[in-house]
């Protein structure tokens, strides 16, 4: 296994505000590795580090083994070949879609230079429009032509800030998926900044989950999703439901108000704290010894749907369910666990 | 996120060297006024006719911004949101005025009405001089303005008119304010107004102190007057300008019924005439006039012709040094916001608020010591003519070079160019727009701009502007008229094209 | 001059193209002053004349054709002129200062050299610096111009211009600078109160503004205002210009004393630090000279001061004038002079 990317122990502030803490991961060549996490705790800062835009307070930062980043070098942005695609796309508004993607390349008014233009363009479904202005192009046109232009030279890795979230819902989904298959037809290594988990979970073949300025997991989705290794990194990702337990003393089972829970991997007895994913509830018709709550609220989104509902001993829990067997709101239903879950000591 | 690195030193130095040259003007009137102790500078000030004069330059001062914020604030209202027909017509007229110098405009009225002298006249010349600059920021303002906060006042019961002063006004008011500061600044610096209506303010006492007084220390003394003066007004602005611009939404595509009464447009088209006449009628018209005039001496073309030509060169070098001299301050103020920079660029405002006189005697005085050899040679008066226009050029540079996000130059760095590289083909070309007006209005300030150039001219050599001021100290108005015609004209084109820009740039932009 | 110019500009132009090639930044140094052209062989001065250059460029030609002494001259008001060279210190460029107004002459005196006596012999004592810094050259009287058409017997001092029967009838310019010399000569002849009492009766008494010396003179021609206060010149002026018949107006001189009389003259001086005195003190003799004299004389029909010339214009003898005794260089503190004006309303209204 090759890394195209290596961040060793990067830490950063701005002034006295400390924005990266030790932060260290990899990305796999030719792979896409979504950089996960909520606005303002350092993904953005993370990304231009690697690109050259900002230079860490500590540690290493090597693209294919060339180390572009260390308390010695310096590689500044022009020099590191990492091709970069942004929020709003940044397109130079002076020059043409052409002008545009051609800025990289090294003579660009050769006929080489020209044909890799075509390229690319065709690459993103755009062929043809290497006269047009970028305020011509709608927003999603645009963003392809951003991409576009970070591909032209070739670069040996590419960074994508948030590239959709500028974009219309209906829109993004599409021009998501068109960017994801020419990124992944290219071969390109891709870094990926969202705070948008859905995209992340469904589009990158790792996840790298930076909250408060560091990175605790990186891993397949399906990974992180279930085996999140922080109480932290499992409610950020996906939707859960927290409830405390008590850890019987076989280690692999704990009692709670749901019922007795089963646990994936085994902690030390007593106080802890898991987490139930929503699909994990079945609802039932009430029975004596099960638990039970009472429909507050009901959610229904075409496949399935998501219901509240406040249990008899108080505490409200999210259930999602085929939109089949939704039930209305104010009856009473009996709730169960099934397949193990992930415990925190407490 | 803003970039925490900081300026290289290719910047840095130039634009401290500039800063301080920008500074040398005070340096001079601080030793100037000082000359014989603190306690007869201190005695020079605190006298009965320096309140006086501070009231009489005050009352000027605050008559002329209100005159000019109400009808520049009309005239802005008549070119984007009246709904009158021929927009860009009605905005290049009512720019014209930034095309007639303030003397020569005050001739022109002085000639038509002899008796015209005093408060009354300085107020009108400089009230028709000024209100363009209140028009054309509150003018991008209005244009851009969402139509449907007027739409939701008047859904409300607002009247129209009620509409436009608790809506659409207020949302200009940062506009407004900068524009008057701009007016408030060009009437306590100005000389050629005060001095043909032979008002008594700041700038003309001292200019008696140091041309019929031979009291140097009394000029310099009363200019730093001025300067304090003029610093409080620049602070008052931006104290009530406030931090952030509140109200106008972002630029969407605005389509406007233009659909306002036949009586209003035919009102607000008859009460731009009104104001059209006094500010370039007259001073056109009676320009012209002049040539029917019996003349003294015979006017010759070639000269008008060889003063237009030393008025173009020293305009274009004016325009040329002074971007240069401003590049360094500009782009550090704007990539590298750090305490120096703030301070640097706030150098080079200072001086704004000198009447171009006391910067010429001071170039003078500085010059004549320190670099002998230059003195009365060009290149000490486009050094004067330098110091006088860079805060314009800082402030233009500043917004142009904003024009091109630091994002754009990072990505453009992510391609493969260097720095230099990425100057050249992205933040300049971006920036090129504002950096082209901002020559041309230095140029054409150059062009008009009088008492450095009396000063600091090349024994021998005339510009247009000094051709106008020395014929008509002699009222010969027959020899004033070929170069004061010269400067309108020269000065016309590119206000006018400016004019015309700003309201089709505005158009589109809506 | 004018291939200077064009010398210079095109070298601007290039220093503009260099500097826009190279990127570089400051100003480069234009090549010393007069250097690229060719002097004639008699060297070269620099005047700064507060005298304007119609009136005076035809003589400057006439000397350096005759002296081969080339003169740069730098042109402005005889007041912004003097606070120039007292700005400009002892490196000012100019050798010799040529003023309108002995004002002006006065301000720079510390500044020049002393005028040898052969030069100064020339000239009446009263008309040159007591202690040799500067000599007139030319003089003018103040008058009182009057139109026989309108007025029998005109005043004979400015006190009688004070009679209600001339309200409205008096013209003066106000922003005038012989205007103002009298006012200052006023002020030293009869104190700071007595000019005031002077000029607030005067005010009170509704006289006529108008832009300068001329335009009173025609409106006192034209009957328009039976009486003016201007310099003697004006008339003799539009009598060269239209002929004797054609005007009607009349100069009355004022004799005993009376301030209203005063004579001021155009002066010159040679600056101590002047980088070619003998070529300036060469141009200071040519003006009292039988050919500098005539040019007074015979252009702007002022006084000679040398002993000896003779008068063109059939004026009366500067001697039987009877005008006021003053030190000239006393008429300096103009802008005192300017404040008073003010104050009384007389400067704007």
């Amino acid at each position: 296994m090759t890394y195209a990317l290596q961040v060793r122990n990067v830490s950063h502030s701005f002034g006295d505000r400390e924005v990266l803490r030790d932060v260290s991961f990899q990305a796999k060549t030719g792979s896409i590795t979504a950089l996960l996490g909520p606005s303002g705790e350092g993904k953005t800062t993370l990304l231009r580090i690697i690109a050259g835009f900002e230079r860490p307070r500590q540690g290493v930062v090597s693209v294919n083994d060339r180390v572009v980043s260390s308390p010695d070098t310096f590689v500044p942005p022009q020099h590191r070949g990492i091709g970069i695609v942004t929020q709003e796309g940044a397109l130079f508004p002076h020059l043409t879609v052409g002008q545009n993607i051609a800025f990289g390349l090294a003579d660009r008014r050769s006929a080489n230079s020209r044909r890799r233009v075509a390229e690319v363009l065709d690459m993103v479904d755009l062929a043809g429009t290497e006269s047009h202005h970028p305020s011509e192009l709608s927003g999603g046109m645009q963003q392809r032509v951003a991409l576009a232009r970070a591909l032209a030279p070739e670069p040996e890795l590419v960074l994508l800030d948030e590239p959709f979230s500028a974009l219309d819902a209906s829109l993004r989904e599409s021009v998501r998926d068109h960017v994801v298959s020419v990124l992944r037809q290219a071969g390109e290594t891709v870094l990926w900044v969202t705070h948008d988990q859905d995209e992340a979970l469904s589009t990158a073949d790792d996840v790298a989950v930076l909250l408060k300025g560091t990175i605790d997991q990186v891993g397949p989705p399906l990974d992180i999703y279930k085996h999140p290794t922080s109480l932290a990194i499992a409610t950020f990702v996906g939707d859960a439901v927290v409830c405390d337990v008590v850890v019987a003393a076989n280690e692999t089972e704990a009692d709670s108000a749901l019922g007795i829970l089963k646990l994936v991997n085994p902690i030390r007895a007593g106080h802890a704290r898991a987490i139930i994913r929503p699909e994990q509830f079945d609802v039932s018709e009430v029975s004596q010894d099960g638990c039970h709550g009472v429909v507050t609220q009901s959610r229904y989104f075409g496949h399935d749907g998501l219901i509240s509902v406040r249990m008899a001993t108080g505490e409200d829990i999210t259930v999602r369910l085929h939109a089949r067997r939704l039930p209305d709101v104010g009856a009473s239903v009996g709730i169960s666990v099934h397949g193990p879950c992930t415990a925190f000591t407490a | 996120m803003m970039t925490t690195k900081r300026a290289p030193r290719a910047q840095v130095v130039p634009a401290v060297i500039v800063a301080g040259a920008s500074l040398s003007p005070i340096a001079y009137l601080v030793v100037q006024s000082t000359s014989r102790g603190v306690r007869p500078f201190v005695d020079e000030i605190i006298q009965q006719r320096t309140a006086e004069l501070l009231t009489r330059s005050l009352l000027l001062c605050a008559s002329v911004t209100v005159a000019a914020v109400i009808i520049g604030v009309f005239a802005a209202w008549v070119t984007t949101l009246a709904g009158l027909r021929g927009k860009v017509a009605w905005t290049v007229l009512f720019s014209m005025p930034l095309a007639i110098p303030s003397y020569i405009s005050a001739f022109t009225w002085v000639s038509w009405m002899p008796s015209l002298s005093g408060f009354a006249g300085a107020f009108i010349v400089l009230t028709f001089a000024c209100f363009p600059y209140v028009m054309l920021p509150v003018m991008a303002v209005f244009s851009r303005i969402d139509p449907s906060h007027e739409e939701v006042a008047m859904s409300l019961g607002r009247s129209p008119l009620i509409t436009f002063f608790v809506v659409t006004l207020p949302q200009a008011r940062r506009a407004t304010l900068s524009g008057a500061l701009l007016v408030a600044l060009y009437v306590l610096g100005d000389f050629g107004a005060v001095a043909v209506m032979r008002h008594e303010v700041f700038t003309w006492v001292i200019y008696g102190a140091y041309r019929s007084g031979f009291n140097p220390t009394r000029a310099a003394s009363l200019s730093l007057v001025l300067l304090v003066l003029a610093l409080a007004l620049t602070a008052a602005e931006s104290q009530a300008r406030g931090k952030q611009d509140k109200g106008v939404s972002p630029v969407r595509t605005l389509l406007r019924s233009g659909q306002s009464l036949a009586k209003v447009r035919a009102l607000a088209a008859a009460v731009s005439t009104v104001i059209i006449i006094p500010s370039v009628g007259v001073p056109v018209i009676s320009v012209v006039s002049w040539l029917q005039r019996e003349s003294t001496r015979r006017v010759d073309t070639s000269d008008v012709v060889s003063s237009a030509m030393t008025s173009f060169g020293i305009g274009v070098a004016a325009a040329l040094f002074c971007l240069l001299a401003a590049l360094p301050v500009a782009l550090m103020s704007v990539r590298h916001p750090s305490r120096l920079s703030r301070m640097l660029s706030a150098a080079t405002y200072v001086t704004h608020s000198l009447p171009a006189l006391v910067i010429g005697i001071s170039v003078v005085y500085l010059g004549i010591r320190a670099v002998t050899p230059l003195y009365q040679e060009l290149p000490m008066l486009v050094f004067a003519h330098v110091i006088l226009f860079i805060p314009a050029m800082v402030t233009t540079l500043e917004t142009a070079i904003e024009k091109s996000p630091v994002r754009l130059e990072e990505i453009s760095a992510s391609l493969g160019s260097s720095s230099v590289a990425t100057f050249i083909r992205v933040t300049l070309p971006l920036a090129l727009p504002g950096l082209l007006a901002g020559s041309a209005l230095t140029m054409l300030a150059a062009v008009k701009e009088l008492p450095a150039s009396l000063l600091l001219l090349p024994t021998g050599w005339d510009t247009l502007s000094t051709d106008v001021w020395r014929f008509a100290a002699v009222s010969d108005y027959a020899a004033v008229a070929p170069p004061a015609i010269t400067i309108i004209v020269l000065a016309a084109v590119p206000t006018a094209i400016l004019g015309a820009l700003s309201s089709i740039k505005f158009k589109s932009d809506s | 001059m004018h291939r200077t110019r064009t010398w210079k500009l095109g070298l601007l132009t290039s220093l503009i193209a260099a500097v826009a090639a190279c990127g570089g930044s400051t100003a480069a140094p234009d090549s010393t002053a007069t250097a690229g052209t060719t002097a004639p062989s008699g060297g070269e001065i620099t005047l700064y004349s507060g005298r304007s250059e119609e009136l005076i460029a035809d003589l400057l030609t006439d000397f350096t054709a005759t002296t081969g002494i080339k003169v740069n001259a730098r042109y402005g008001d005889s007041g912004e002129t003097a606070a120039l060279l007292l700005t400009e210190g002892s490196n000012s460029p100019a050798d010799v200062f040529l003023s309108q107004d002995a004002g002006a002459l006065g301000a720079v005196r510390e500044s020049f050299s002393t005028l040898p006596d052969t030069t100064l012999d020339k000239v009446d004592a009263n008309y040159r610096d007591a202690e040799g810094k500067w000599t007139g050259v030319s003089g003018r009287v103040r008058v009182i111009v009057y139109n026989p058409n309108v007025v029998n017997s005109p005043p004979s001092s400015i006190d009688e211009l004070l009679d209600p029967k001339w309200s409205g009838q008096v013209g003066f310019p106000p922003t005038n600078a012989s205007w103002q010399s009298f006012v200052t000569g006023l002020r030293v002849l009869r104190g700071e109160d007595g000019a005031k009492k002077w000029l607030t009766a005067f005010a009170a008494n509704k006289p006529v503004a108008y832009e300068k010396n001329s335009a009173v003179r025609d409106a006192v021609n034209s009957g328009e205002v039976a009486l003016g206060l201007v310099n003697h010149y004006y008339l003799y002026e539009k009598i060269a210009a239209e002929g004797a018949d054609a005007v009607k107006a009349k100069n009355q001189y004022l004799g005993g004393g009376d301030p209203g009389g005063l004579v001021n003259v155009a002066g010159v001086g040679i600056l101590k630090n002047a980088n070619n005195s003998s070529a300036a003190q060469v141009f200071v003799d040519y003006l009292l000279s039988t050919e500098g004299q005539a040019y007074f004389s015979d252009k702007t029909f002022e006084y000679l001061l040398v002993k000896g010339e003779t008068q063109a214009a059939d004026l009366p003898a500067l001697s039987d004038l009877g005008a006021p005794a003053i030190d000239l260089s006393d008429l300096k503190s103009i802008e005192i002079t300017q404040e008073l004006l003010q104050q009384v309303g007389l400067l704007t209204k």
